[in-house]
């Protein structure tokens, strides 16, 4: 039995090892792993962490990337995380799982990407053996503890680390003509919501909502995958049932069906359907839904035209102390393994209209907002919305900030998004502080611990002359009986 | 053997001496509560059989814990204080070993170490015999039977002595693990027949009291009774894992759970007529001891309810690697020296 | 009254009964011995006066027993405790608490005695006992027989009607058991109290007891009747009763004050002035006299290199000196028995000799190795060391492993045919494949005794051999010690049995606080004690008559005839 875990354990250590991660390993012995991590109250923090070693544990991706992390050594078994940058149980004052009922926790769940998804860690942050091109995830949220928990959002590896000799090129301007050809084969209902601008207060309008599938027509007994992003949503319904704000699920319909995705607000309601065909054996699937496809060609232009890559944020935070100058994203953009179709189409559409003037700290720091964000109660559904702040009144797209952000004016432009950032997190102490480290506590030996060690060195002789007074006495007493 | 204090008052050191070693790792307050009970077997002067088993055991204790140490400190590889650096690819102690976890290895076996003095000095301080006749009457057994198999240890030592001699002369050396076979067994076997043949002069002189065993509607009530104290202290408790937001619900479940088997167990006692043959005094100074050492373990429960923070030493980032000191905490700790203070050396006579 | 009515009782797990169709009364007030072999049931029957058996140990009972008006097999030992008060042989494992006083009040407070009523009979039975002056004392510091006389006080605090003990005197050294049975006559004879005791050491308490209840062996019918009866009956008895039974004595002396009287009419036919009429006899006692006995000097002029050279000992443990400045050389070939009290230092000579512990001061060799120095395999190789206690030795589970287990210890090579042989010299071989802890306790004595000689070594030290053994067995253990003798070896034998001594032994050795008080021949030694003399010599105080042997030897010597003897008593 024991040799059968074992060989599982290799395979899917070999199977995590060698995954879907392209990346961008060893140029000149550079080592790269991506963080992503989910607050308390949804926000997301994401790291790139270059590393020489070939592996590091997770517990060192977590600490090098700059937060501050609780760990509970006492078990003798390795580490558990109770705690990310004051989110969390604050160890050993509070037990380092403080939010359970039974096995049923409100707790740091750590996962893995791999095979183009999250998989629950089975080992802990202390043993396992993060190594170039792997993209782990903290996710806080409730679970079943050592089984399941709240699945971090899904933001590509590419997305958070660019291998460094990508040289992003993003330019502001997109050719509109691309974005006509490269429609996606859903509804149109989508392409019409993207259209529309969301105005600024969140509950001012109803919720956005994009929902597509890769394939609109299947055979039968064949499988599609059905995505969807939604902004303002507090409850998102996929034919009735509970989900995600923004998630992708896999459906196998047996005959044709059509999947309505619900998300509503206080102030209405999103409704959006998405027909999936199934074909009978022999049909041929109609080319129509391919042929809306933009040809290579055009996606190329596209990605010419837009900035796909990923933020260029790796260089600047290898070092944890630059923990401030954080890429925070709110949102997460759309998974790294997917064909840029239904990117494209969103990505032109949106990157036209983002001013210069924004300030990108709003689209990056939803921090002075935050606390109109209802943080997410325990143990509540699994339809936690993600808020975000849309960028600032009067225009800026409810784009996915990575882009947005990148198309804000080239690399230069970006790295004004950068200073912007640092010194919006510097002047904006409204921040909430857990984006930025914990404030550490003061390790070393400070003066005023020194009170109390003399009180301890007092009664120490005190005790000692005790000790010898007893003695002294009771000697006495024998040299007098004797 | 004369007695020193009333084992009452000795009890209630025993829980002022025995919170701080269970619920802090602080080595300060832990060195200075090792100091103090230290400091109270001085002043008990007196070399009982016991004290000697004892002292093995205490020596037993600190090999214990010096051989945890490096097992603490060469497994958990966290910490900013780098002592020095193994290679990363060795299995399990490979990484950094860090200064934390040999703080952290160091403090965990000293609150074992300290428990285990405290327990050997009350041992020594108080007869057992006599802290026996004071149990009540449902756990009188249970508690003859602990006192014997306490002194039972003594005599195995012995037994060990005789045993290892015997097999020394047979040419027997022991070069392993699986050389102490000849020794534990003869071992066994003899303490195995010395306890039957305690049990048979037991049994012979009517050890077991005269239990009224009354008639069976009084047996099954009691027995019913507890069987549902006992489920209502079950639900209570796991009421409390589970379902933590009702206090009210939980606190009356603990409450009846432990009134009937508290009276299901008065009822018990009351049937096993017992007398007692000696009269005990309460002389001043045992009231001082009691009042005293009654005064400490509240004030240290009550730090440890209220003020955890006070109590807890972890020496991982991001907290310090220093210790704080309390010196109210201290001072509690202090007063377990008392009995050193109000022992006259003609009390610790043989 | 004590009525047992048929009674059959099996063990469990045994296929024949430990008692069976077993009837007979005890009166009150009397004094009853119980002897016969190990093994034939006595343990048994005393067991079922209190109903321990069956209750204790389970198994199949078929009878009546009556016990004063009680019945043991429904009250249980519990409703017993308060009639019938119970001692155990092995003075260790009696105890529950550790102070006199409270060991005394243990059984009052189980019966829920009023406290004014616990402490008046707690006072009765500290001076019944006359161990008042142990009151505040620990049990686990006093002596063997101060342990054992605790233990009846315990027992009798609860005011019992019949006292049963079992071998209470088996472990105790000779003084031990001299006040033990002094305690319990005293409870017979003067508070009234049945008592019944199974005894191996006859001659200590047979010319007290009223009765004598004689089991021959495992199942059989048992014998009830007067000490003189019974003691013409047995098998094993007392040298002074065997004698007096070989030279058909009438009344059958039970004590020495009796023989006297029969001894005295021997001497004229042996033509032996008895040493109180102070004449000088022939040759060999004039020889005897001569003799000097000095304390602490060797015995004789030794020109051959002694086997055992021990030279101004001094050895201390526990704050205590147990060894001041023994001096001894023993000669290849003796055989020595080492006599004195508890704690007179026998077995931490024994110890030091064979090299367990060291001298502090003063030098031992053996075989010409010096303890100090020579390491423990090389001075094993030469001497053998039977403990006191067997069980500390036997752990394998069969008699053949423990062979081979010292063969192995001393890397020797396994030679099966060599043990075997050595089983047969010591009448084991039958039980070869036994579990050696389920022997009895000769048999377990005996196989110590070959694990030990397996590795041949040239001395033997045995330390209190005789614990526990009945006449029998002890016989076995003289006979084959003697054995070994001839075959060359040199044994030295701690032991409080004199009459094992008188037995075996060439030479004395006296040890009291440490030192050696005396050291000579054992003829001349135990003649001139008071309380190392045997039976036969203290009828006879003479030199020449240790055992029964010399005297019938002397006698046939004489060339007087049974015949003539025979007429000579029946003319008087």
């Amino acid at each position: 039995m024991s040799r059968r875990i074992a060989l599982l354990n290799l395979l899917l250590l070999l199977a995590l090892v060698t995954g879907p991660s392209p990346s961008n390993a060893g140029a000149g012995g550079v080592n790269q792993a991506a963080l992503i991590v989910r607050h308390v109250d949804g926000s997301i923090q994401t790291r790139c962490l270059t590393f020489t070693e070939p592996s590091i544990t997770g517990e060192e991706l977590l600490r090098r990337s700059g937060l501050t992390v609780i760990v509970n050594y006492s078990s003798g078994l390795g580490g558990a995380v109770c705690s990310i940058n004051g989110d969390g149980c604050q160890y050993p004052v509070q037990d380092c799982f403080c939010h359970c009922q039974g096995i049923q926790c409100e707790y740091w769940a750590y996962y893995h990407w791999a095979q183009g998804g999250w998989q629950y860690s089975s080992v802990g942050a202390t043993g396992y053996q993060v190594s170039d091109g792997m993209l782990e995830g903290w996710s806080w949220g409730p679970g079943d503890y050592g089984t399941s928990g709240t699945m971090p959002p899904q933001i590509g590896f590419s997305d958070i680390c660019i291998s460094p000799t990508a040289t992003p090129t993003p330019t502001a301007t997109a050719s509109p003509t691309a974005t006509a050809t490269a429609t996606p084969t859903a509804t149109p209902t989508v392409s019409s919501h993207v259209s529309s601008q969301p105005t600024a207060g969140r509950a001012d309008a109803p919720p956005q909502v994009t929902f597509e599938a890769m394939a609109e027509t299947v055979a039968a007994g064949a499988c599609t995958v059905l995505k969807w992003v939604s902004w303002d949503a507090e409850r998102i319904t996929l034919d009735g049932e509970p989900v995600m704000a923004q998630d992708r699920h896999e459906v196998c319909p047996s005959s044709t069906h059509t999947y309505a995705l619900a998300a509503a607000n206080t102030s209405g309601q999103t409704v959006r359907e998405l027909t999936i065909q199934v074909a009978v054996a022999g049909q041929v699937v109609p080319t129509e839904a391919l042929g809306n496809l933009p040809t290579p060609a055009e996606i190329q232009q596209v990605s010419a035209s837009t900035e796909v890559a990923p933020l260029p944020t790796i260089e600047t935070f290898e070092s944890p102390l630059d923990a401030s100058a954080s890429a925070i994203v709110p949102l997460s953009a759309q998974p790294q393994s997917e064909a840029p179709r239904p990117r494209a189409e969103a990505l032109t559409e949106n990157v036209a209209p983002l001013p210069a003037t924004v300030t990108p700290m709003a689209l990056v720091t939803p921090g002075p907002d935050e606390a109109s964000w209802a943080p997410p109660t325990p143990f509540a559904t699994p339809t936690v919305s993600l808020r975000r702040r849309p960028a600032g009144a009067g225009g800026p797209s409810p784009t996915p900030i990575l882009i947005a952000l990148a198309s804000s004016g080239g690399r230069t432009g970006f790295q004004d998004v950068i200073s912007s950032s640092t010194s919006g997190l510097g002047a904006g102490q409204s921040a909430p502080s857990r984006f930025d480290a914990v404030t550490p506590l003061n390790r070393d030996f400070s003066l005023s611990l020194m009170p109390g060690y003399a009180s301890y060195l007092l009664m120490i002789a005190l005790l000692l002359g005790g000790g010898a007074w007893v003695l002294r006495r009771r000697n006495i007493h024998r040299a007098q009986r004797s | 053997m004369r007695d020193t204090f009333h084992p009452v008052a000795w009890l209630a050191w025993l829980a002022a001496a025995a919170l701080p070693a269970l619920s802090t790792r602080n080595p300060l307050y832990l060195s200075l509560l090792m100091l103090a009970v230290g400091v109270t077997y001085v002043a008990l002067g007196r070399r009982s059989p016991l004290a000697k088993s004892w002292g093995a055991f205490v020596r037993f204790g600190a090999l214990l814990w010096l051989l945890t140490i490096p097992f603490v400190a060469l497994t958990a590889h966290y910490g900013t204080i780098v002592l020095f650096q193994l290679p990363a690819n060795w299995p399990v102690i490979g990484g950094p070993i860090t200064g934390e976890a040999l703080l952290f290895g160091l403090a965990s076996g000293l609150s074992l170490i300290s428990l285990l003095l405290v327990f050997a000095v009350f041992n020594v301080a108080v007869d057992q015999a006599r802290l026996l006749r004071m149990t009540p009457g449902f756990v009188y057994q249970a508690g003859v039977v602990t006192a014997i198999a306490v002194a039972f240890v003594p005599q195995m030592i012995i037994s060990w002595q005789t045993i290892s001699e015997a097999q020394q002369v047979r040419g027997h050396r022991v070069r392993g693990p699986r050389d102490l076979l000849p020794l534990i067994m003869p071992l066994l076997v003899m303490a195995l027949e010395r306890a039957i043949q305690l049990a048979e002069s037991m049994e012979a002189r009517g050890f077991g009291g005269q239990v009224i065993t009354g008639n069976s509607t009084a047996r099954a009530r009691g027995q019913l009774v507890m069987l549902l104290g006992l489920g209502a202290l079950a639900a209570g408790l796991a009421g409390a894992g589970f379902w933590p937001d009702r206090p009210v619900l939980l606190g009356a479940l603990l409450g009846a759970g432990a009134a009937a088997l508290i009276w299901s167990f008065w009822d018990q006692g009351r049937r096993v007529s017992r007398s007692r043959y000696h009269r005990w005094l309460w002389g001043r100074l045992d009231r001082v001891l009691l009042v005293v050492s009654m005064g400490a373990a509240i004030g240290w429960l009550a730090v440890w309810l209220g003020q955890g923070e006070w109590l807890f030493y972890y020496p991982y980032p991001p907290y310090s690697p220093w210790p704080a000191f309390q010196p109210f905490l201290g001072l509690l700790i202090l007063l377990v020296a008392l009995p050193a203070l109000l022992l006259r050396p003609e009390m610790t006579e043989m | 009254m004590i009525h047992l009515d048929r009674v059959t009782y099996t063990y469990p797990d045994q296929a024949k009964p430990a008692l069976a169709d077993f009837s007979l009364d005890i009166h009150p007030g009397e004094f009853v011995l119980v002897v016969g072999p190990s093994g034939s049931g006595k343990s048994t029957f005393l067991r079922s006066l209190n109903g321990l058996v069956p209750h204790f140990y389970g198994g199949q009972w078929a009878g009546q027993v009556d016990v004063f008006g009680r019945d043991p097999i429904t009250q249980g030992p519990r409703g017993m405790a308060h009639l019938v008060g119970f001692v155990f042989q092995d003075p260790e494992a009696q105890f529950v608490v550790d102070t006199v006083e409270d060991e005394l009040a243990f059984s009052m407070e189980n019966f829920a005695l009023p406290q004014a009523t616990m402490r008046k009979r707690v006072e009765e039975v500290l001076d019944q006992m006359t161990i008042a002056h142990l009151r505040d004392r620990r049990i686990s510091t006093l002596s063997g027989g101060e342990k054992q006389r605790v233990a009846i006080a315990a027992v009798l605090a609860l005011q019992p009607e019949v006292l049963v003990l079992d071998e209470p005197t088996s472990q105790l050294d000779p003084q031990a058991a001299e006040e033990v049975l002094i305690a319990l006559r005293h409870m017979n004879e003067d508070l009234g109290l049945t008592v019944i005791l199974s005894e191996h050491r006859l001659e200590r308490v047979v010319q007290y007891v009223d009765r004598v209840l004689y089991l021959p062996s495992l199942g059989a019918a048992p014998v009830l009747d007067e000490p003189r009866a019974v003691m013409s009956q047995l098998p094993l008895v007392p040298p002074l009763i065997r004698l007096g039974r070989s030279l058909n004595w009438s009344p059958l002396p039970l004590t020495i004050k009796q023989g006297r009287v029969h001894a005295r009419q021997l001497a004229g036919l042996l033509a032996v002035k008895s040493v109180e009429a102070g004449g000088s006899g022939d040759g060999l006692g004039a020889d005897s006299r001569r003799a000097t006995i000095s304390p602490a000097a060797p015995a004789g002029g030794e020109s051959s290199p002694s086997v055992i050279d021990v030279h101004d000992l001094h050895y201390a443990y526990d704050g205590r000196a147990a060894l001041r400045g023994i001096n001894m050389q023993v000669q290849p070939g003796e055989f020595l028995a080492l006599m004195g009290r508890n704690g007179s230092g026998k077995s931490t000579l024994l110890k030091q000799i064979v090299g367990l512990i060291k001298p502090d001061e003063g030098k031992v060799a053996v075989a010409g190795l010096d303890t100090r120095k020579a390491a423990l395999e090389e001075i094993i190789r030469e001497v053998g060391y039977v403990p006191q206690h067997p069980g500390a030795l036997l752990f394998q589970e069969t008699l053949q492993g423990e062979l081979e287990f010292t063969r192995r210890g001393h890397a020797m090579p396994l030679d099966a045919a060599a043990d075997q042989a050595l089983l047969e010299r010591l009448n084991l071989s039958h039980l070869a494949q036994r579990d050696p802890r389920d022997l009895s306790g000769g048999e377990q004595q005996r196989a110590a005794l070959a694990a030990i000689l397996v590795a041949n070594p040239q001395i033997i030290l045995l330390d209190e051999p005789t614990r526990g053994l009945d006449y029998d067995q002890k016989a076995a253990l003289a006979g084959m010690l003697l054995g070994l003798r001839r075959q060359g070896a040199t044994i030295l034998m701690a032991t409080h049995d004199v009459e094992l001594a008188a037995a075996c032994a060439d030479r004395v050795v006296l040890l009291a606080e440490g030192q050696v008080v005396v050291d000579g021949p054992a003829r001349i030694v135990m003649s001139d004690s008071q309380v190392f003399a045997s039976q036969i010599n203290k009828l006879f105080r003479d030199p020449r008559f240790l055992v029964v042997e010399d005297v019938l030897r002397e006698l046939a010597a004489a060339g007087v005839e049974e015949a003539a003897l025979l007429e000579e008593r029946g003319g008087k």
